[in-house]
């Protein structure tokens, strides 16, 4: 009997357990369309024999006047610098895996020829110069403030900035939302210190399969660190001196809809359904400031149909139709566009002097890397 | 002591039997998509009969086609295995990681065309498809989980070479 009450408590209660979603005002998504994109001109890099055209470490440097870009080549544990259009790197800059100047690093954050950032996300963070020797190296984590801190997470949409004498960066463990998701190390005293949170959503179940990232963009101009999370409709803004969130705002689209999370618990069965969960629903991408024109860029995601989902194509059921959506620097949304599904690598993009750069896939020429420049033009 | 019914018995062999046939169904489902994509890739008829196929899906777990690229560097000349690579996302990168000579041995497959994900293969982890004579012995995940994988795939292409 008393195991009968038990099973029929159990039915009841997971009856009762409420899926979690992440949902917007749908008064949110009325906009003044503004601004849209054109694009007519495009940047392009030629790659040696022993560099690849794929690379999610990449940084846009603008030094001297001359546009610079600077990727890691996987390959041969580089940075490359490629002034754009150029046909031959500019430099070639090895990270040793061996010896008193090792470094494990697969990531990297110019600052200066004397200053260049990397980490490994295990042992350190390092500070080099351009000839790769290590001039400093600094914690990761700091083991007093939790049992199990979350590790550097860096890379194109979540990269190292640096304010203050305080270097930033993302900090990440998959799967676990209660840990901060932002955190700094103090140049001078090593220390460090950790802020940022998951949207209350996120706390609320157990959002996997693609859901879990988050990609985050420094307004300098304003001190504003904005956070744009795979689930939320909205971005959250902290004020970089005082880290404190002072305000979440709309970047979503009326073309998007509510989100529900693919389980309420990590025990819960299912785990093999949360990337189709993830693929069939909305989602948000990076976001990017344009220092030169004050907006914001933030990628957008509808979910794929079940026909896609079901096809025999793998774009078509693993590519997610896609939008940009542009707000001020206010955090008004002022414009919307949708790009073309299958032409684009929305990982590999960068904002500089004369537009968005978003890479266009080529398989059929791995020896250039080509970015569609999109400019920002009033309707 | 409380006294075991029939029913006790029968609902966990249901259970098990039903789980049992499920992996058996998946794995013969697995293997006959693997022979319909290697047709369509015409490449039917260059890999032995009993040979052991790894699979490795560059689209899926980095880690896991990492370990398995990593096996396949160290074992591209044994006769025992040959190799399909799929959801390639650079070719070149490929070509420097492996290096072309590697890339270009007869026991060494791409699926340029996502062949492999058409004919219904969707599986995100490395699969060892172990075989005689054309058929299945058995199918290995070579997922995280799975530490031993390449110890038993070694010994396995070890053995069959005596």
């Amino acid at each position: 009997m008393r195991t009968h009450l038990i099973l029929f408590l159990t039915v009841i209660y997971s009856c009762n357990s409420d899926p979690v979603w992440s949902k917007f005002e749908s008064s949110d998504s009325n906009f003044d369309s503004k601004y849209s994109f054109e694009v007519d001109q495009k940047n392009m890099i030629y790659l040696d024999s022993v560099t690849g055209p794929i690379s999610y470490n990449i940084q846009y440097i603008l030094r001297d006047s001359s546009e610079i870009l600077a990727l890691w080549n996987k390959n041969d544990n580089s940075i490359m610098y490629y002034e754009l259009n150029s046909f031959n790197p500019s430099l070639k800059q090895f990270f040793l895996r061996s010896g008193p100047n090792a470094n494990y690093s697969s990531n990297f954050y110019y600052l200066n020829q004397d200053s260049i950032f990397s980490t490994d996300a295990i042992k350190f963070i390092y500070l080099t110069n351009q000839g790769s020797k290590i001039e400093n190296t600094y914690p990761i984590s700091d083991n007093t403030q939790f049992a199990r801190p979350p590790s550097p997470y860096v890379w194109t949409g979540s990269p190292f900035f640096l304010k203050d004498n305080k270097l930033f960066f993302q900090c990440y463990m998959g799967g676990v939302f209660d840990r901060p998701t932002m955190a700094f190390v103090n140049l001078e005293s090593k220390q460090i210190s950790y802020f940022g949170e998951y949207p209350w959503f996120y706390l609320k179940a157990y959002w996997r399969g693609g859901f879990e990232y988050m990609t985050h963009t420094f307004n300098a101009d304003q001190n504003l660190l904005v956070m744009s999370f795979a689930a939320d409709h909205y971005l959250r803004t902290i004020d970089i001196n005082k880290l404190e969130v002072i305000d979440s705002a709309f970047a979503g689209s009326d073309k998007l809809s509510n989100i529900k999370a693919p389980r309420l618990k990590m025990s819960d069965s299912g785990s093999e359904l949360d990337d189709q969960k993830f693929l069939t629903q909305s989602s948000y991408g990076r976001i990017l400031y344009d220092e030169y024109r004050k907006v914001y860029y933030r990628f957008a995601f509808e979910g794929i149909n079940d026909s896609d989902l079901t096809s025999d194509s793998n774009d078509r059921a693993t590519i997610k139709p896609s939008m940009i959506i542009i707000l001020n620097e206010n955090f008004k949304k002022i414009g919307e566009y949708s790009l073309n599904r299958f032409k684009y690598d929305l990982n590999m993009t960068f904002v500089s002097r004369d537009g968005l750069n978003i890479r266009l896939k080529a398989p059929e020429n791995e020896d250039i890397i080509m970015f569609d420049i999109l400019k920002l033009i009033a309707l | 002591m409380r006294k075991l019914t029939t029913k006790t018995y029968l609902v966990p062999i249901i259970f098990w039997s039903l789980i049992s046939c499920h992996s058996t169904s998946y794995e013969t489902n697995l293997y006959s998509n693997l022979k319909i994509a290697m047709e369509r890739m015409e490449i039917d008829n260059m890999i032995s009969e009993n040979q052991t196929v790894m699979l490795i899906n560059m689209k899926g777990c980095s880690v896991c086609y990492s370990r398995a690229l990593y096996f396949l560097e160290k074992n591209s000349d044994s006769k025992n295995i040959s190799y399909i690579i799929t959801g390639v996302q650079s070719k070149k990168n490929l070509e420097i990681r492996l290096g072309k000579s590697t890339i270009s041995k007869d026991n060494i497959f791409l699926d340029l065309k996502d062949i492999i994900y058409s004919s219904g293969i969707h599986e995100t982890y490395p699969i060892i498809f172990y075989r005689q004579s054309s058929k299945l012995l058995k199918i290995e995940l070579a997922d995280l989980n799975n530490s031993g994988v390449y110890e038993t795939l070694s010994g396995f292409i070890n053995e069959s070479a005596r």
